[in-house]
C-alpha cells in the first residue's frame, strides 16, 4: 500500500514536470497567481527607462573618414585600480562601451582583450553567471567573422542588461548604463575630427539629449543610493549644456515612407548644436569621464 | 505504540517527500517573467535591441515605459502578455516630444463569429461540421495609413500560431517614445499576476524589406 502511494506520487510529480515542459515548449502562458510571487514585480508607479546600449550609437558611425582610435580607449590595464563599487560599477559600463567600439570597426584582438575586461570586473560585481557556456562558446567563435563579433558584443550587452533586471539590480545597472553612455560620447566626440553642421555624426550627438534625459531620470530613481547621488552630480553640467541646444523645425511628419511598407512617425522638430556647443559638450564630457576612469587620454 | 510510532514516521516521511515533489513541480511550472521574450524569435532582418523588457504585472494597473529612439533606424515593437491577464488590455504609444498620440491599440475585441461549412462524415456516416472560425474585430487606432502591424493579443488556436500585436516605424528624428500598457480590471474584480513583455527590435534605415 505504502510504495502504490509513493508510486503515486511520483508519477504525479513527473506528469506535473512534463505538464510543464509541454507548456513552456508551446510558449503558451496559462498562469496561476502563485507562479509569479518569487519575480521580479514592476512598481506602483513606477516608470521604467530605456537607454539604448553602445553599440546602437556607434552602429551610426557611417562615416568613412572616422578612424579607429585606440588611445580613446580606457586601457584594460586600469580595470585594476577600481576599488570600491561604485568605481567597478561606473567602468563596467565604461570596458562594455570600448568593448562595443573595437566590435563596430572590427578589431578583433582589441575585442578580446575588452571582453576578458568585462568578464573580470563581472566577476567583481557578481554578475559572472552571464557568461554562462553557451556566451562563451559564443565568444570564441568570434574570429570566424565581423557579424558575429558584433553579434556577440550585442548578445553580451544584453545579456548583462537582462541579468541585471531579472536579479533586481537597477542601481547596478543604471551605474552601468551612465558609464557607458559617458564613454560612448566621449568616443564619438573624440572621433568627430571637426564640427560640421551638416554633418549625421553631430546631429546624433545633439539627438543624445534625450537619452540623457532619460538617463538622468532613470538614476534619479534612485538617488538615495550615495553613490547614484554623485553619479548625477557629476552628470549635471552636461545637462546644462544639453539645455542650450535649440529646437528647429523639420518638415517631416506621420506618413508613410516612398516603399510604403514603414511609416514615418515623431515630430516635426530636431535639436540643433553649434560649433561652441559642441566644443563644450566635448570638454565636459571628458571632465566627467576623467573622473570616472581616472585617466585624460586627450 | 509501536506501531502507531512507526505510522507517524512513515507518514512524515511521505510528507516530506510530498512537499519536496510538490515544491519542484511548483519551480518548474513558475515564470520567469524576466526571460519571457526570450524564447521569441526575430523578424526578418531585425536585431534585438537591447532596450526591451518584460516583467510581472497584474490586473487594474498602468505601466509606463520610455524609450528613447535614433532616427535612420527603422523600429518594431511587439508585445506579449501572459494569457492570465484576459487580453484586456490598451497599448498607447505616444510621442513625448509633441505629445502626439502614435498609436493605441485597445487589445483584443469581442470575436464575431464566421459560419463555417467545412464537415466531414464521421465512422457512423454523420455529417460532423469542423469547429467554427473566429475573427477579431480590427479595434479602433489613431489612423495612419500602411501602418505594419497586427492588434490582436489571442492566440489563434485553430490555426495553431500565436499571434501578437506588433508596430513597425521609422521615427522621423530623434524622440522619446512612451508606451503606456493599462492592464484593464477582470469582470469579476479579482485580481490576477502575469508576465508582460515589450520586444523592440531595430534595423538600419538603408536596408527595407517587405512588412511581414
Amino acid at each position: 500500500m505504502k510504495n502504490y502511494s509513493l508510486i503515486f506520487i511520483l508519477l504525479f510529480g513527473l506528469s506535473m514536470s512534463f505538464w510543464s515542459c509541454d507548456k513552456t515548449k508551446n510558449n503558451q502562458t496559462s498562469a496561476d497567481n502563485n507562479e509569479f510571487e518569487e519575480f521580479e514585480e514592476f512598481g506602483e508607479e513606477e516608470t521604467f527607462y530605456r537607454i539604448p546600449s553602445p553599440d546602437e550609437m556607434f552602429s551610426f558611425l557611417t562615416d568613412k573618414n572616422l578612424k579607429f582610435q585606440p588611445e580613446l580607449l580606457n586601457p584594460s590595464a586600469n580595470a585594476d585600480k577600481y576599488i570600491d563599487r561604485k568605481a567597478k560599477e561606473l567602468n563596467f559600463g565604461i570596458y562594455a562601451a570600448d568593448l562595443a567600439y573595437t566590435a563596430s570597426f572590427h578589431q578583433f584582438q582589441g575585442s578580446v582583450d575588452y571582453i576578458t575586461v568585462v568578464k573580470r570586473l563581472a566577476e567583481d560585481i557578481e554578475i559572472a553567471a552571464v557568461f554562462n557556456e553557451d556566451m562563451n562558446n559564443r565568444i570564441k567563435n568570434i574570429f570566424e567573422n565581423a557579424d558575429t563579433l558584433i553579434n556577440v558584443t550585442n548578445a553580451t550587452y544584453y545579456q548583462i542588461v537582462n541579468y541585471l533586471q531579472k536579479n533586481d539590480r537597477n542601481q547596478t545597472l543604471s551605474l552601468l548604463t551612465a558609464g557607458g553612455w559617458i564613454e560612448t560620447l566621449y568616443i564619438v566626440t573624440h572621433l568627430v575630427p571637426e564640427y560640421d553642421e551638416n554633418s549625421k555624426t553631430i546631429q546624433h550627438i545633439a539627438d543624445q539629449k534625450l537619452t540623457f534625459e532619460n538617463l538622468m531620470l532613470s538614476l534619479e530613481q534612485f538617488n538615495d543610493d550615495p553613490a547614484i547621488n554623485e553619479t548625477i552630480n557629476d552628470f549635471k553640467e552636461i545637462g546644462n549644456v544639453y539645455a542650450q541646444l535649440k529646437v528647429i523645425n523639420t518638415e517631416t511628419s506621420a506618413k508613410q515612407n516612398a516603399e510604403g511598407n514603414v511609416v514615418i512617425v515623431g515630430s516635426k522638430t530636431k535639436l540643433h548644436m553649434t560649433k561652441e556647443q559642441f566644443n563644450l559638450l566635448k570638454q565636459k564630457i571628458a571632465q566627467v569621464r576623467m573622473k570616472i576612469t581616472g585617466k585624460s587620454n586627450v | 505504540m509501536f506501531n502507531n510510532i512507526v505510522k507517524m514516521r512513515i507518514m512524515f516521511k511521505n510528507s516530506i517527500l510530498i512537499a519536496v515533489i510538490v515544491l519542484f513541480t511548483v519551480n518548474l511550472n513558475a515564470q520567469n517573467c524576466a526571460e519571457f521574450i526570450n524564447g521569441q524569435s526575430l523578424s526578418y532582418g531585425y536585431e534585438l535591441n537591447s532596450m526591451s523588457k518584460s516583467g510581472a504585472v497584474r490586473t487594474g494597473k498602468k505601466y509606463k515605459f520610455v524609450f528613447t529612439l535614433n532616427s535612420g533606424k527603422v523600429y518594431r515593437f511587439s508585445f506579449y502578455a501572459s494569457s492570465s491577464l484576459n487580453n484586456d488590455m490598451e497599448f498607447i504609444l505616444t510621442d513625448q516630444n509633441s505629445g502626439t498620440q502614435i498609436l493605441f491599440l485597445p487589445g483584443e475585441q469581442p470575436e464575431i463569429p464566421v459560419e463555417s461549412v467545412e464537415g466531414e462524415y464521421n465512422e457512423y456516416g454523420e455529417w460532423v461540421e469542423k469547429p467554427k472560425q473566429t475573427q477579431s474585430n480590427l479595434p479602433q487606432y489613431t489612423a495612419i495609413p500602411g501602418i505594419a502591424f497586427k492588434a490582436v493579443l489571442k492566440a489563434d488556436y485553430y490555426n495553431n500560431v500565436m499571434t501578437y500585436p506588433f508596430f513597425e516605424f521609422k521615427p522621423a528624428n530623434a524622440m522619446n517614445l512612451e508606451v503606456t500598457v493599462d492592464i484593464k480590471e477582470l469582470p469579476d474584480g479579482l485580481i490576477k499576476k502575469g508576465c508582460l513583455g515589450i520586444m523592440v527590435q531595430d534595423r538600419d534605415e538603408v536596408a527595407e524589406f517587405q512588412s511581414l
